[in-house]
């Protein structure tokens, strides 16, 4: 249910901070999307690494 | 003076507005610089030919090569810097900025600004850069 919640607040644009409890770890939904996108990326194939620099400085900042 | 220079902007399709007011001012005083420095060299009688030669020189040292292909690459790189909509990197980092915070918002400009300055890199060989093969 927690989940269902968290992500029609981010469908309906309510907020952005909602957050997953992951082992303790507050995975926020820019933080989930980041981490989506790498992996995608990466599993297409993309050799950018400058992009890919780009969105990892993101999630770590 | 300003005239002639919007007329060569004019002719070379170059954006005026690309040019800041203060570079437009340093391009002119290099201009005026060279043009003096070769008409006192042409007034010298051939006994003063090695001063001409020396005031040459320290004109090539004092004022750098500023020619029209210089004008024309640099033409070049400000257009590549100026094309908005056509990074598609730049187009993925700004279709997430409505997903993320407002921190990492202004760090999403800055990304988009480094991803638009590696682009000068990509034209840096054919401006005789480092990977120049014809030396």
């Amino acid at each position: 249910m927690e989940i269902n919640n968290f992500f029609y607040n981010f469908l309906n644009g309510n907020s952005t901070l909602e957050y997953i409890d992951v082992l303790g770890y507050r995975i926020y939904i820019d933080d989930l999307l980041l981490i989506v996108l790498i992996f995608f990326l990466y599993k297409e194939g993309v050799e950018d690494n400058l992009l890919l620099m780009c969105l990892i400085s993101l999630l770590f900042s | 003076m300003n005239e002639d220079l919007s007329n060569l902007f004019e002719k070379l399709n170059i954006n005026k507005d690309s040019f800041s007011p203060e570079m437009i001012d340093n391009i002119m005083s290099i201009i005026n610089n060279s043009s003096t420095n070769n008409s006192n060299s042409s007034d010298t009688s051939s006994n003063y030919s090695n001063s001409k030669n020396s005031n040459d020189n320290n004109a090539a040292n004092f004022s750098p090569d500023l020619d029209i292909e210089t004008i024309l690459k640099l033409k070049n790189i400000i257009d590549k810097m100026n094309m908005k909509n056509d990074d598609p990197r730049a187009n993925l980092l700004n279709s997430l900025r409505p997903y993320l915070k407002e921190s990492r918002k202004n760090k999403l400009d800055q990304y988009i600004q480094l991803l638009k300055i590696s682009k000068i890199i990509d034209i840096l060989p054919f401006i005789g850069g480092e990977n120049n093969g014809n030396k």
